[in-house]
């Protein structure tokens, strides 16, 4: 299903008119939560009828995204993903109906982006050593990395999965967030929930009202460069900024491409959003593509929209998908946005910079 | 790195609506609020355990932080008799304001929950999302540190200290109250 941002109408004044019809004393409650889950940081921000009603649904999303985390963490050796990375070659194992569901999405996102997008991952991500501060791999150890795989070590079948190697292993890192924002969202809803926002380590999901949020310069995290707004879904960003390694004493991206089996070359930002969340943090993965390469692929799949944010010398250049029109505000007068499909640069005037998200 | 840290009420009781408010900074949760959240349907017994001080020693040994002193008061929450798990506020000073968190420790002794119930300075000084990456299901050991497993975060690296202090501060504090509970039976026996 395509939502159409463009098409859509912003709501916003919407909700404003449906703010202000109501008394003070009727307005739904709002309660803001911030606590660790899923190995970062969860924001949630709820309305509903009372102050009770919130806390309860937003502790459900919590607990949602924890039954997410219990089964997908390869952080901890008692998930059930994590069984599956240490399951016998080639025995069948059953996995429960949601791990299931997740690997297939999975699965869809990384057939659909032709691997760019590849979830089993695990054994370049020792051989790199990026849960250990990095490290250079040999040749050898490259290459024997290589030969796993990837995903395509894992045979799916519905709820059966055969694991093909043994250094076969599939990091949650690529997706989990998504089917965690996905859990949630759903909780809420379940929950009957009039609005809600979330922001699960950097990506952003929202229920019922629009989000309007900023991306942030990737040469300087703290620095809000481009505004953007939008009515649901979710948002992810890839980028090497926040996180990286040091290899030889030189710093490497996190993003590690599985064509190459090396770190992505490091270009700046690629957001992605998606009417689901799942959706945005897989194919926020096609950062490995680089600008050009995702940006193509979307062309051929309009169900997503991205924006790539590349420095260029003192220039910061932002390219977006047709989706973001008028949805779009620099904050910067470095920045040059275009639309993908026009490639003409143009400067909209800048505007004073507002607080970051 | 103790300097950074002025503890004012480590392991405090829950804190009141005034002291999660001081500062005029950002209250998300009362500790009532918490507690019912992170131990529905469950009875949550606040205990008061006053500490030895070989167990002080023992816990700032463990924590590698200090303890603001002798009195600790976890709040222990259990379900048709089962223990679920042991919650301890943790109040501190992050640069010039406090941060109360709440931290819940299953009764297997790892972290379960780390959650903000106010925070007094800006918000930006909180620590950003990776901070976190470590903290959930850890158990007290090297790991849990700032200069291994738990990294600071530039620009949040006051929170991310006094955060990775608090932990450390209550899986020590239960650790040892365990041990208690193993050597003396019916001594705090409220904790295993």
């Amino acid at each position: 299903m395509r939502l159409d941002l463009n098409k859509m109408e912003p709501m916003w004044p919407a909700s404003l008119l449906a703010v202000a019809l109501l008394a003070p004393q009727e307005l739904p409650a709002r309660v803001e939560r911030r606590l660790s889950a899923m190995g970062t940081w969860l924001e949630l921000e709820v309305r509903a009828a009372d102050r009770p009603a919130a806390l309860v649904a937003s502790e459900a999303a919590v607990r949602a995204i924890e039954a997410v985390e219990a089964r997908l963490s390869t952080w901890r050796e008692d998930s059930e993903l994590a069984r599956l990375n240490r399951a016998p070659v080639g025995s069948a194992l059953l996995l429960s109906p949601e791990l299931a569901a997740d690997l297939a999405r999975a699965q869809g996102f990384w057939r659909a982006s032709e691997g760019a997008f590849d979830p089993g991952l695990g054994a370049l991500v020792a051989a790199w050593g990026l849960r250990s501060g990095g490290r250079e791999p040999s040749s050898v150890e490259l290459e024997a990395a290589r030969a796993v795989g990837g995903f395509a070590a894992f045979e799916l079948d519905g709820r059966r999965a055969v694991r093909r190697h043994a250094s076969a292993a599939i990091e949650e890192g690529g997706f989990g967030k998504g089917v965690g924002l996905d859990a949630a969202l759903s909780a809420l809803r379940t929950a009957g929930v009039i609005e809600a926002r979330l922001d699960f380590g950097g990506q952003l999901a929202t229920l019922g009202a629009p989000c309007t949020c900023a991306l942030a310069d990737p040469r300087a995290r703290a620095r809000p460069v481009l505004e953007l707004s939008f009515p649901t879904g979710s948002l992810a960003t890839s980028g090497n900024s926040e996180h990286g390694i040091l290899v030889a004493g030189e710093r490497r991206g996190h993003l590690l491409d599985p064509r190459s089996g090396a770190p992505a070359e490091d270009f700046g930002s690629l957001s992605v959003w998606a009417a689901d969340a799942t959706a945005a943090d897989c194919l926020s993965k096609l950062y490995v593509l680089g600008p050009d390469g995702a940006l193509r692929w979307q062309a051929a799949h309009p169900e997503v929209e991205l924006i790539v944010l590349v420095p260029k010398g003192q220039r910061l250049v932002a390219r977006a998908t047709s989706g973001w029109r008028g949805r779009l505000r620099a904050l910067v007068p470095e920045l040059e946005l275009s639309f993908a499909e026009e490639r003409t640069a143009r400067a909209p005037e800048p505007q004073p910079a507002p607080a970051d998200r | 790195m103790r300097a950074l840290l002025v503890l004012l009420l480590a392991l405090a009781p829950a804190p009141t609506p005034a002291a999660l408010g001081e500062g005029a900074g950002k209250v998300f949760l009362t500790p009532e609020e918490a507690l019912k959240l992170a131990f529905p349907e469950c009875e949550i017994e606040r205990r008061t355990e006053y500490l030895s001080e070989a167990e002080e020693l023992r816990i700032e040994s463990l924590a590698r932080v200090e303890l603001a002193g002798r009195v600790v008061r976890p709040y222990v929450a259990r379900k048709h008799g089962e223990l679920v798990g042991t919650a301890y506020f943790d109040a501190h000073r992050v640069r010039t304001k406090n941060e109360v968190l709440l931290l819940v420790i299953g009764p297997d002794e790892r972290l379960k929950r780390v959650e903000v119930l106010s925070f007094a300075e800006p918000l930006e000084y909180l620590p950003r999302a990776n901070f976190y990456a470590q903290f959930s299901g850890q158990r007290l050991d090297d790991e849990l540190d700032l200069k291994h497993a738990i990294r600071g975060v530039a620009g949040a690296s006051l929170s991310a200290n006094a955060a990775a202090a608090a932990a450390r501060r209550a899986l020590a504090v239960q650790h040892v109250l365990a041990e208690r509970a193993t050597a003396v039976p019916g001594a705090s026996a409220a904790v295993r």
